[in-house]
């Protein structure tokens, strides 16, 4: 089930209506039920991976929790790694490695066709793996409720393309009663109207415009080309970013707060920042269970740059079974380290205006340029792209065409970032006068009513 | 009691807000809607005249003629001329089937009149094949806009996927897998296959011989392609064509029409040929038990399944319901004999009988070998000349399929071989389309991004229609044959160049031979 489908927006308010209906008791059920719901209704076979998935963490959270020292603990560690690892090794990568290592030392690994890789695999696996290795290291108890901890791993709200929460942020707020606030239902809409707004109206127009041009970017003139990066960069970050606004509005009505996975990550004004608030969840977790882990900053310079590197490519990796996603990371990981360098040398003024839209700029180029590597088929194809965009060739064989209300829709998305810095949706609307406010969700709802793409474009994170 | 005046007052403000978004989009942006997302839809309901005495509704079946007919009228024309006297529609949505036609027949204006309406039925489209076809999330999409509802609801429905959001590759699934679970039952003879999926693979095992006594490549390709379509049981309760025509029932109780259904013909001399008395065994118990059912609930049926024969098919290597005049003719009139039943009177005998006796039979070829009265107009490279039809750099000797030259593009030479007309200087009165064929290689199908262009522009209007070779062509490393077609629009014979060529902007190269390109 989609997020900007009918059937979810039927779905949801059931449920919202049935869980304040019933006792703190039953509501776990209900999430757990809904939410193996949620994801049977798109392939009821794939549910068994997340039932198999919950049933070994959970096994080895309860061992690990009965054994004091580390050694008796990590065997069931490595169950825990190997088990959702290689669930996401062979749907993920499998047939990236058979092909590669086929070509590359002509060994004869079978390619599997028609496997379709189970949508958000990448992102509940990784949040199992982040209660294991938290139990592992006894930094989190293990969880005795194989209902909570099922729903731990399941919460339809931001199963299948995060935000990758933790254990110790969503578990107790199943476990605590909430009752039906009004607060919580204003602003749960709030986020879902921005959310859909965000998702139909800009990325899902913008995705087909975006697609014509990828498919044959020769036949552009350089100044469409460059132009479609730059919808590109707005398609990605609207497409991601209004799935996650859906996802917190969504488990907000139910009371749960998810953490924020953006914060307008084009007005960063370097990569480090940018990617404190790009994906913020993901960010985090890599952060904390393999930056740290290797030292962090902690260690000799030459090493730091090393893991920071190493962050990025397993980022890279961990998009997808591609060298475009391994060397998208990679660009990101030798700009970070190169902007820290010269940071050293010159150092950012803080409250400089000029300076500071520059920079803003910068990151923003910088970024729509990596994209590209992140949008095409193939390295070459990126290089294509890229090659089309410098030759500053005004010879086009086919027009980009962009309809008046995209444009609009941009615009209105575009200062709504700036307005929103730092800042939520919901939050900000609260200090709004209600006719303004009512204005603004008049407008949202018109666009998504009429102006929203036919196209079926999924949420392009889904297939992570 | 402040919490439910607050909540009231937003859902007040809420209603108002909806009822004025509906006012506004229904007055300025629906038309609009309806002609970028649902025009032939649009199209096909300002096809129905107002106050109708007969409507008929049908697939392409319906409208599509062949080459040499004198008369390309429609079927639904035809079934008029037996009935001068009374106002018919006729009415075509290509592709569609009855799920479609509901919606399209819940637009026909009331009328005083007591109507008759005639709803083309399309056995294969009972069909796994059809059912799950990738053009059903299209067709589905196309009907939501028509609906009789708020013209913003509509919108928001359409907005919101109001239909099935199942990719191709899905689609392909869910068809293998039901051509796999669905078990043969109740045969009145032993076939050794329990399935679809095992009768298709026996066949293309076995294969079909040529007149030269080889296997035939293209005649057991279209021997599975009859298997696959036609060999199946109609589950009466869960196929979703019964339950959709049985909602057109319902819709004509509700309007009072008299209500016909006409069994297009099936090529069943074809099937006969191709795979034997077994196959057609399923297509005629399906729509003798088809009959039963819809003639139990009031319906008049018209069965026309073997009235059509094999020379009046005009795409002799599909699986179409389209015929030639005759074949268009002769259905036509089973119809209008028919439903004399409703309008006794005002039949009267046509020409009919006249135009069988000066018939002749005609020889139809495939459908790409199509050329239009005023001359063929068609086009061929196979490089061994001094015509390149493009840069001698496109042409090679790296490999060819006839002899030692071929055409070719890739990243260096991204525009490869291409074909430049002055669509003016065409010996047609008008051009309607262009079948473009040949042999193309390439050694990566599935990362490479060639395409065959058809381009043309004039100062309002532009074509740019690629047809992607990795679609063209099923496998890599050896000639494949390949061929597509294209519908000119009218504005074609105002433009002074169309362009078709090979068009390859990745590495590897893509070779291309005995290149044709035919205007019909």
């Amino acid at each position: 089930m989609l997020f900007n489908t009918i059937d979810f927006i039927f779905f949801l308010p059931v449920v919202v209506i049935i869980y304040y209906s019933l006792s703190q008791k039953g509501r776990w059920i209900l999430l757990l039920l809904a939410s193996y719901f949620f994801y049977g209704s798109w392939k009821l076979n794939y549910l068994a991976f997340i039932v198999i998935s919950t049933l070994i963490d959970y096994a080895c959270g309860l061992k690990m929790d009965k054994v004091d020292s580390k050694e008796k603990k990590r065997p069931f560690l490595i169950l825990s790694l190997v088990s959702n690892l290689g669930l996401l090794f062979f749907f993920k990568y499998y047939n990236f490695f058979a092909y590669n290592l086929n070509s590359g030392i002509s060994s004869n690994f079978p390619i599997l066709e028609n496997v379709i890789l189970p949508v958000g695999i990448s992102f509940y696996t990784f949040q199992t793996l982040s209660y294991s290795v938290d139990v592992y290291h006894g930094r989190q108890k293990a969880e005795s409720h194989l209902g909570y901890f099922a729903l731990y791993v399941s919460f339809f709200p931001q199963l299948v393309a995060g935000p990758i929460e933790r254990f110790s942020n969503l578990t107790p707020q199943f476990k605590t009663e909430k009752r039906l606030n009004y607060e919580n239902i204003s602003n749960g809409l709030r986020l879902i109207l921005f959310g859909l707004f965000v998702k139909m109206v800009i990325a899902d127009n913008v995705s087909g415009i975006v697609e014509q041009v990828y498919e044959t970017p020769l036949s552009y003139s350089s100044w469409d080309v460059l132009l479609s990066s730059f919808l590109y960069s707005f398609q990605i970050y609207s497409d991601f970013f209004g799935y996650s606004t859906i996802a917190i509005g969504s488990a907000r009505l139910l009371g749960i707060n998810v953490m924020d996975n953006f914060k307008t990550p084009y007005l960063s004004r370097n990569i480090a920042e940018f990617w404190q608030r790009w994906h913020i969840s993901l960010s985090t977790w890599f952060r904390d269970y393999i930056y740290y882990p290797m030292g962090g900053n902690r260690v000799n310079k030459f090493k730091w740059y090393l893991n920071i590197f190493t962050i990025f490519i397993v980022s890279g990796i961990w998009h997808g079974a591609n060298w475009t996603f391994i060397f998208w990371g990679a660009l990101f990981g030798l700009i970070y380290i190169l902007e820290k360098l010269i940071s050293k040398y010159i150092p950012l003024p803080k409250k400089n205006g000029i300076v500071n839209t520059v920079l803003v700029l910068k990151t923003f180029i910088l970024t729509t340029l990596i994209w590209v590597f992140f949008r095409s088929q193939s390295i070459d194809e990126a290089f294509q792209f890229l090659a089309r965009i410098f030759e500053f060739s005004s010879d086009s064989k086919a027009e980009l065409m962009i309809p008046s209300y995209v444009w609009f829709s941009l615009i209105i998305f575009i200062v709504s970032e700036f307005l929103l810095f730092n800042s939520r949706f919901d939050e900000k609307l609260d200090k709004i006068a209600f006719p303004i406010r009512w204005s603004i969700y008049s407008i949202l709802l018109f666009s998504i009513l009429v102006f929203s793409g036919v196209d079926d474009f999924p949420f392009i994170y889904f297939q992570f | 009691m402040d919490l439910i005046k607050k909540i009231a007052v937003r859902f007040v403000v809420l209603v108002a807000l909806l009822v004025g978004m509906n006012f506004i989009y229904s007055k300025y942006f629906y038309e609009d809607d309806l002609k970028k997302h649902s025009l032939n839809m649009f199209n096909s309901v300002k096809s129905i005249k107002p106050d109708s005495d007969i409507i008929y509704i049908g697939e392409s079946s319906n409208s599509t003629y062949y080459k040499h007919d004198n008369d390309k009228r429609t079927l639904g024309e035809f079934v008029s001329d037996y009935y001068p006297s009374l106002t018919t529609s006729s009415v075509t949505k290509k592709a569609a089937h009855a799920g479609i036609f509901k919606h399209i027949l819940a637009n026909i204006p009331n009328s005083s009149k007591k109507q008759t309406i005639i709803v083309t039925l399309n056995l294969r489209s009972f069909s796994a094949d059809w059912i799950y076809s990738k053009l059903e999330t299209a067709l589905q999409k196309e009907v939501i806009l028509i609906q009789n509802r708020f013209s913003l609801l509509n919108r928001a429905l359409l907005s919101f996927k109001d239909y099935e959001v199942i990719n191709g590759k899905e689609r392909t699934q869910i068809l293998h897998s039901t051509w796999k679970r669905e078990l043969f039952h109740d045969l009145p003879f032993d076939l050794a296959h329990k399935n679809v999926k095992e009768w298709d693979k026996a066949k293309a095992t076995e294969g079909i011989e040529g007149l030269d006594g080889k296997r035939n490549e293209k005649k057991t390709s279209l021997a599975c392609n009859y298997i696959k379509r036609y060999a199946f049981q109609i589950d009466f309760d869960n196929n979703p064509r019964i339950s959709d025509f049985n909602d057109i029932i319902e819709l004509g109780k509700e309007r009072d029409w008299n209500l016909v259904f006409n069994i297009v013909p099936e090529n069943v001399e074809k099937a006969e040929f191709l795979v034997g008395e077994k196959l057609t065994y399923f297509m005629k118990e399906n729509v003798t038990q088809l009959k039963n059912y819809f003639e139990n609930k009031g319906v008049l049926v018209v069965d026309n399944l073997t009235l059509v024969e094999d020379s009046e098919f005009r795409d002799q290597h599909l699986t179409t319901e389209h015929y030639a005049e005759k074949g268009r003719k002769s259905v036509a009139r089973s119809v209008a004999i028919a439903i004399k039943k409703f309008h006794q009177d005002e039949f009267l005998e046509t020409d009919f009988k006249q135009f069988v006796r000066n018939y002749k039979p005609i020889h139809i070829d495939p459908f790409y070998t199509v050329n239009k009265s005023g001359g063929k107009w068609e086009f061929m490279n196979n490089f061994e000349g001094s015509e390149t039809w493009s840069s001698p750099k496109s042409v090679t000797t790296e490999k060819s399929f006839s002899g030692k030259k071929s055409g070719f593009a890739s990243k260096a030479f991204i525009y490869g071989p291409g074909l430049i007309i002055n669509p003016q200087e065409a010996p047609q009165e008008e051009l309607l389309g262009v079948i473009i064929k040949g042999k193309l290689y390439s050694e990566n199908l599935s990362s490479h991004k060639a395409k065959m262009v058809i381009q043309a522009k004039t100062s309002n209007n532009k074509i740019w229609k690629s047809f992607k070779v990795k679609n063209l062509i099923k496998s890599e490393n050896k000639w494949c044959d390949f061929s597509a077609s294209y519908q000119l629009p009218k504005w074609i014979n105002e433009a002074k160049e169309l362009k078709v060529y090979l068009l390859n902007e990745s590495k590897e190269r893509v070779y291309i031979d005995d290149f044709e390109v035919i205007f019909y």
